[in-house]
């Protein structure tokens, strides 16, 4: 049987079927679009088997497939003159420090940053490694991010 | 300073639903792997169907290879009137298996002899056929010989007896009702052939034949004919020679004496007669030539040129 980094397939979609579907449902808007990238994600580990260094390069290796998947899905949207939507996270009633919803109205690109260091806690070399981009374009990128978060959110950030 | 935090995005987790469908995608993927054909198969259809093809080409070739190709003909001569000809030979053919014996079908002595006229005339008549050199009078030969030649396993269709009192004659084989009574072979069987022509019911179909050297001519007192020309127009009529001279009338030649008589008009065609015997102008009855003619804006338009005979 395959395994990935040591865990089986099973044990590979238990671990981290949740931050799979955090990044799905961040970056769209329709609850059957992130279905469906997620499914896409895990059947590419299945029919791709890469071999893995560890577990983490195995949670690297989904994040940057299921936020292509994502790219993939907001592309077709957009040539099927579709009207872009951000994903619908109403503010939290019981926490006003929750800003989750201003998260998701940042833009796509900036998005993704944002949440790769703020949610998953990765670093911005770490971000670069796994986006396949520049360092400093990471660091940009999350500035610029940081700026529209907020005026969005209209405060200090954390 | 303001902490946030993005608590409802980390509270989130996948829904179980989704967690199942991913999952069960190795099943799926075995699933459609055990129904997809293997690639061994594909290349064994493949190998298959090019030694059929191969098969199928070298049995063409060995089957075509010996023979000729098809040579069209050119100016090759029509054969006309088969069908008499094949019926006719077969007849022979079949006469010539016949018996000897018959086993006494023959009821009577005028029976007899009426068989034994046929078998001679028979005989004769095959003689002729092979000196004649006429194809009709050939067949009507062989036709002669066939019709008063019985054959005692022939086909039994009735058609002429020879005797209306006899049960079983020699005319009974003859394979068809209509089948033709000519000009015999020989004297004998003229007799027999004559008096079987004469019994009721025996058909007649012998092709009328035509005297080539004299045509068929018919003398006539008035000649008629019907043009398609406008209702105001006259028809004149000119009678000559066969050479072309002017055997009557004036040289005017759209005179009232050349008028034609108009027997019906409709709205497209006319009709008109004209009757040189009436007037008296031909000087002998005899072959002449006939031009209709009429005018139009003072030209001379011929309808028609033909050879009539007339009537003095």
């Amino acid at each position: 049987m395959k395994r990935y980094a040591g865990l089986t397939y099973e044990q590979a979609v238990r671990k981290y079927a949740d931050s799979v579907a955090k990044v799905c449902r961040v970056h769209l808007v329709n609850t059957a679009d992130a279905e469906d990238c997620f499914q896409n994600t895990f059947f590419k580990l299945y029919t791709k088997s890469p071999d893995f260094n560890d577990e983490e390069h195995l949670k690297a290796w989904l994040l940057r497939v299921a936020i292509n998947e994502c790219k993939s899905c907001v592309r077709r949207d957009r040539r099927r003159n579709r009207e872009a939507k951000t994903p619908d996270i109403a503010p939290s009633t019981e926490d006003a420090n929750d800003i989750s919803w201003a998260l998701a109205l940042v833009e796509f690109k900036y998005r993704q940053v944002l949440y790769m260091h703020y949610c998953e806690r990765y670093k911005i070399d770490e971000i670069a490694s796994i986006l396949g981009k520049n360092k400093n374009t990471v660091k940009t990128m999350l500035s610029r991010g940081r700026e529209r978060l907020k005026k969005l959110y209209g405060g200090d950030e954390k | 300073m303001k902490k946030v935090n993005f608590d409802t995005i980390d509270k989130m987790t996948a829904p179980e639903e989704w967690v199942n469908k991913a999952l069960s995608i190795p099943e799926e993927q075995s699933k459609r792997k055990s129904r997809s054909i293997p690639f061994w198969q594909y290349s064994v259809a493949f190998a298959a169907c090019l030694v059929a093809v191969a098969a199928v080409t070298v049995t063409l070739f060995t089957l075509t290879r010996d023979k000729d190709p098809i040579v069209i003909r050119e100016n090759v001569p029509v054969i006309v009137m088969p069908t008499l000809s094949t019926r006719e030979d077969k007849m022979v053919s079949e006469e010539s298996q016949q018996p000897s014996d018959h086993n006494g079908i023959y009821t009577d002595d005028s029976d007899v002899s009426v068989r034994q006229d046929v078998v001679q005339g028979t005989d004769t008549a095959r003689s002729q056929v092979s000196s004649r050199s006429d194809s009709s009078t050939q067949s009507e030969t062989l036709r002669a010989a066939r019709s008063v030649t019985g054959t005692s396993d022939a086909p039994t269709i009735p058609s002429i007896s020879a005797s209306e009192d006899s049960t079983v004659t020699a005319t009974e084989y003859v394979t068809e009702p209509a089948y033709i009574q000519t000009e015999p072979a020989t004297q004998q069987a003229t007799e027999s052939a004559t008096q079987l022509a004469t019994e009721p019911g025996y058909i007649h179909t012998e092709p009328v034949t035509q005297n080539t050297t004299e045509p068929a001519v018919e003398y006539v007192d008035t000649i008629e004919r019907g043009f398609y020309i406008p209702e105001w127009m006259d028809v004149y009529c000119k009678i000559t020679d066969t050479s072309g001279n002017i055997l009557y009338g004036d040289e005017d030649l759209s005179s009232q004496q050349h008028l034609c008589t108009v027997t019906e008009r409709t709205r497209y065609q006319t009709f008109c007669s004209y009757s040189p015997k009436e007037l008296g102008v031909l000087p002998e009855r005899g072959c002449y030539l006939c031009s209709f003619y009429t005018l139009y804006d003072e030209t001379c338009v011929v309808l028609l040129s033909e050879k009539v005979y007339l009537n003095n």
